[in-house]
């Protein structure tokens, strides 16, 4: 969008040729310059005394929109007077003429050159969006009150121009509240001398003493009247909580711009008088809501409403909802309702779970909750934060951890044991309660316990000693591998790099036979001396009576395998070559019979 | 009284008896002054003179609003012509100033003046008058916004007639561009031109390069579409000011002259006009300023000043030793004379006797 630029001031010849108050410099031809200068020149006097402050503008004019920032001046030789920079273009809204208000390109005086360059939005842009942030959060920042009589005022006669009389806030600050509260582009003014001229523009603000004439065809606005009117503070109310977003909700598609169009907004928007329609708004500032709002809130409406948004709403807003004191009972238990299950699937997190702390959920809804298949993880951390009874804790996390395969048990155990401890325990207990049902799952079982290093790693970390891990890894095992663990299942325990003695002793408890045992005792005995730093002994080997050690105090310690001896080697070889011979015998004697032979 | 009146600002005729009056609220918004039954007529009539009438519908944005009483008083609309910084709004706050002082130099002439508008009589007081005589301040410029009163007064001369005088001091560019806003030009009687001595070639600034004044050439073309019995003159009074003329008293011995005698007695001596216009268009011819003097050469019957409404030049924004208006009352008036507020026999006498000589 191009801007064209024009410097007004005094001078002894203006560009359109006059004396006095005139166009001195533009980017615009004369022509076009001839055209703007009538609306202009009654716009550009800056009458008060106030060196350091300046007044913006905003009109439309015959080709597109203007933008004025005038000041008085004392020049050299004293005199008063005033200069203003003007930019027109085409496409220049009202919002976007306020977010110029802070720009540091304003010309403040004139270097007596007649040519100004045109401008583009796009040189502005940077500093004409960072001006319009900063704008609309000190606007949000205003006072409702005080903004609630403005839009008051101007919703009593949209179509009525408006002066402002000595605002107690900042003029740009209030007009940006309220041209994002009523939708509609509005020209303006944020400050002028006098408002009794006709081309003055719908709504300006004007000093305690200006120095209008009598018979001004304008509303004024002096603040500090009862401010009461429900609608518009309503509206103050919400612009200041979440800006205009909640605001263009409501607003008719239609420019307000009669008293009826106003009234009728008011009943659309209106649950009842000072509650907007805005459900979603009321629950996203529900820390402060009147008795009327928490009233429409409990209302059927409000509740339906309640039940559509809340599950829409994001973590903050969840939790800010958890916190909130005084919320209707129905819609505090949706909103623990809606938390819940939205923590426990894994769509909120933290902030949620700090909430549902705040305001823990009952007993019923966990039950619900729990329906929706949740993992442990979160079931753990939920319980951890909002159950403050222990046994409750561990009864919530076991309900769940039943539900689980031995094998997904095995897994979280291994994987949360450090972080979810006593989650982790009631897990490890719940795995050491019965055998899975079917084969399958058993194989499942024994393969992710194998994975998991026996859980040697999590019993350690859960219990308080190396007796009761050894009792633990026990009781896992028995209950996964089975109470006897033959060689091949023993050899793929032991495959897990350096294995805690409290895996071998448990693992040497349930070796099925010599073998088994013999293989737990070699990998004992070596890493015996890989631990110390030595290399295994060549040739040496266990004595297997010497190993037999079984565990004394767990209650839970099972007999240790049995006293047979590994059989010698030659007596095996003598064994095998018998048994061979017995094999090609029969079979010799097979054939003959088969085949009618001289026997 | 009229039955109608012509609005003096936007010329549209007004049913004067037919219009409610009104009287404005804190805000300045008009509404209608209606009688309680159970008022008297004195306390009806004191109301009433705090009221106004409006020319158009009330609260309408078009409308000016007129003294309820404005229709008593024979209208004596003077308006004020001069390029922008001539001079023009100082000087005719120094004339109002001294008028409203109702001296005994005024008593001697048999005027009396009273505020005709109250309410425009005090704004302008308290925001012009007063900060500009006893402030010494530097008025700010004036703006081009509505064209209306810029002060009214209720002038009684000493045969009792009373005028409602009032006076349209607008900005210069306003002035100049044929505003057709200022529509004031079809209700003026009574003309005052205002001479910057700064604009013309020679005489202050040596720099100056105008050559005439167009806010005199705007007025006098747009008062000449007036219809008149003859169109070789316009048949108004017109008073001529050269402002700001302390700044030539030391450089012009004719000024100098003229600008001491200053004193109350000689303000309201209207016997000098004669004289001192024959000077003063000397001495702009001298200095060919011929355009400036076209006022009066085309109306049919001016008078032509010397004057200052400061006596100084201003430092930064205030006047400092020194400061005090000069010879200003005297282009006023010769105006209320030629005007009929006052009578205007001394002049003629004066204008007699130099012809007897």
């Amino acid at each position: 969008m191009r801007l064209d630029q024009i410097f007004y001031t005094w001078s002894e010849r203006s560009l359109l040729g006059g004396k006095g108050m005139g166009p001195v410099a533009s980017s615009l031809p004369i022509d076009a310059l001839s055209g703007w200068d009538p609306l202009l020149r009654e716009r550009v006097w800056a009458g008060w005394q106030e060196h350091d402050r300046f007044g913006l503008g905003y009109l439309r004019g015959p080709d597109g929109h203007a933008v004025i920032c005038k000041r008085p001046v004392t020049e050299a030789e004293g005199r008063q007077a005033s200069l203003a920079h003007i930019l027109v273009g085409h496409e220049i809204n009202a919002l976007q003429a306020l977010s110029l208000h802070e720009w540091d390109g304003w010309l403040t005086s004139w270097d007596g050159t007649a040519e100004l360059a045109p401008l583009s939005w796009e040189d502005l842009r940077h500093q004409a969006d960072k001006g319009r942030h900063d704008l609309v959060r000190r606007a949000r920042a205003l006072p409702p009150a005080t903004l609630a009589e403005l839009v008051a005022f101007v919703l009593a006669a949209p179509e009525a121009d408006v002066s402002v009389v000595a605002p107690p806030e900042a003029p740009a600050e209030l007009l940006c509240a309220l041209v994002e509260i009523m939708g509609a582009t509005t020209t303006f003014s944020t400050m002028e001398s006098r408002d009794d001229d006709r081309g003055c523009p719908h709504i300006v603000f004007l000093p305690e003493h200006h120095e209008s004439r009598m018979g001004v065809a304008r509303r004024r606005l002096r603040f500090g009247g009862d401010g009461g009117d429900p609608f518009a503070t309503a509206l103050a109310v919400s612009y200041r909580a979440e800006g205009r977003t909640a605001i263009d909700r409501l607003r008719p598609a239609r420019p307000v711009a009669s008293v009826d169009d106003s009234r009728a907004w008011a009943q659309k928007a209106q649950l009842s008088p000072g509650v907007l329609d805005d459900v979603a708004g009321l629950l996203r500032r529900a820390q402060a809501l009147s008795a009327a709002e928490l009233g429409a809130l409990r209302s059927k409406h409000g509740l339906a409403e309640a039940r559509r948004i809340v599950p829409t709403m994001d973590d903050g807003e969840l939790a800010a909802l958890l916190r909130a004191t005084a919320l209707p009972e129905e819609v505090t238990e949706l909103v623990q309702g809606v938390a819940l299950r939205s923590y426990l699937t894994g769509h909120a997190g933290e902030r949620v779970l700090e909430g549902l702390a705040v305001r823990p959920p009952s007993a019923q809804l966990l039950r619900e909750a729990l329906k929706q298949d949740p993992s442990l993880r979160r079931v753990a951390a939920l319980a951890g934060r909002v159950l403050p009874e222990p046994r409750a804790r561990r009864a919530l996390v076991d309900s769940v951890a039943r539900t689980m395969s031995k094998a997904e048990l095995i897994g979280w155990v291994h994987e949360h044991s450090a972080e979810e401890p006593e989650a982790a325990r009631v897990a490890l207990n719940v795995i050491c309660d019965g055998r899975e049902r079917s084969s399958e799952q058993r194989r499942r079982a024994l393969d992710a316990l194998i994975a998991r290093g026996g859980l040697a790693e999590a019993a350690a970390r859960l219990t308080g000693s190396p007796r009761e891990a050894t009792a633990y890894l026990q009781s896992v095992l028995s209950v996964v591998a089975g109470e006897k663990i033959d060689e091949g299942v023993m050899a793929a325990f032991l495959a897990h790099p350096r294995p805690s003695a409290q895996l071998l002793y448990a693992l040497r408890a349930l070796a099925r036979d010599s073998r088994s045992l013999a293989l737990v005792d070699r990998t004992a005995w070596t890493q015996f001396f890989v631990q110390a730093g030595l290399p295994t002994p060549l040739g040496a080997r266990p004595v297997a009576t010497q190993a037999r050690a079984q565990p004394r105090s767990t209650e839970q310690a099972r007999p240790g395998p049995s006293d047979d001896l590994p059989a010698p080697k030659a007596e095996r070889i003598l064994l095998v070559l018998l048994f061979m011979g017995v094999i090609a015998l029969l079979a010799v004697v097979a054939v003959v019979a088969t085949s009618g032979g001289p026997l | 009284m009229s039955a109608v009146l012509e609005c003096p600002i936007c010329l549209r005729w007004i049913d004067w008896d037919g219009t409610p009056p009104v009287v404005f609220g804190p805000d300045d918004r008009p509404e209608i002054l209606r009688k309680d039954p159970r008022e008297d007529d004195v306390a009806w009539r004191t109301r009433l003179q705090t009221a106004y009438r409006p020319c158009s519908g009330v609260g309408s944005p078009d409308s000016h609003y007129l003294p309820y009483d404005y229709a008593d008083y024979k209208a004596v609309i003077i308006g004020v012509f001069g390029e922008s910084r001539s001079g023009k709004s100082h000087l005719v706050a120094a004339m109002i100033s001294r008028l409203c002082a109702n001296d005994a130099a005024l008593r001697r002439l048999g005027l009396t003046v009273e505020p005709l508008d109250l309410r425009t009589h005090q704004q302008y007081m308290s925001r012009t008058v007063e900060p500009f005589i006893r402030g010494r301040r530097r008025l700010d410029p004036t703006q081009p916004l509505p064209v209306v009163f810029t002060d009214a007064l209720k002038v009684t001369n000493r045969d009792g007639d009373a005028f409602a005088v009032s006076f349209f001091d607008v900005a210069g560019e306003q002035l100049e561009r044929s505003d057709p806003e200022v529509r004031f030009f079809g209700s003026v009687n009574a003309l005052l031109f205002v001479i910057d001595p700064d604009s013309i070639p020679g005489l202050t600034q040596p720099a100056a390069t105008a050559i005439g004044d167009s806010t005199f050439e705007e007025a006098l073309k747009r008062l000449g579409g007036r219809p008149a019995p003859g169109r070789q003159f316009l048949h108004l009074p017109a008073a001529l000011v050269v402002a700001k003329a302390d700044l030539l008293r030391y450089s012009f011995d004719l000024v100098g002259e003229w600008m001491s005698r200053s004193g109350p007695a000689e303000e309201t001596d209207l016997s000098t006009a004669e004289q001192e216009s024959e000077d003063v268009y000397a001495f702009l011819v001298e200095r060919r300023a011929e355009p400036w003097l076209r006022p009066a050469e085309k109306c049919y019957r001016s008078t032509l000043h010397f004057a200052s409404a400061t006596n100084v030049s201003a430092t930064e924004s205030t006047y400092g030793d020194g400061f005090g208006q000069r010879r200003v009352l005297k282009p006023l008036l010769a105006l209320f004379a030629m005007a009929g507020v006052l009578d205007d026999e001394p002049m003629r006498r004066v204008e007699g006797g130099e012809d007897a000589t």
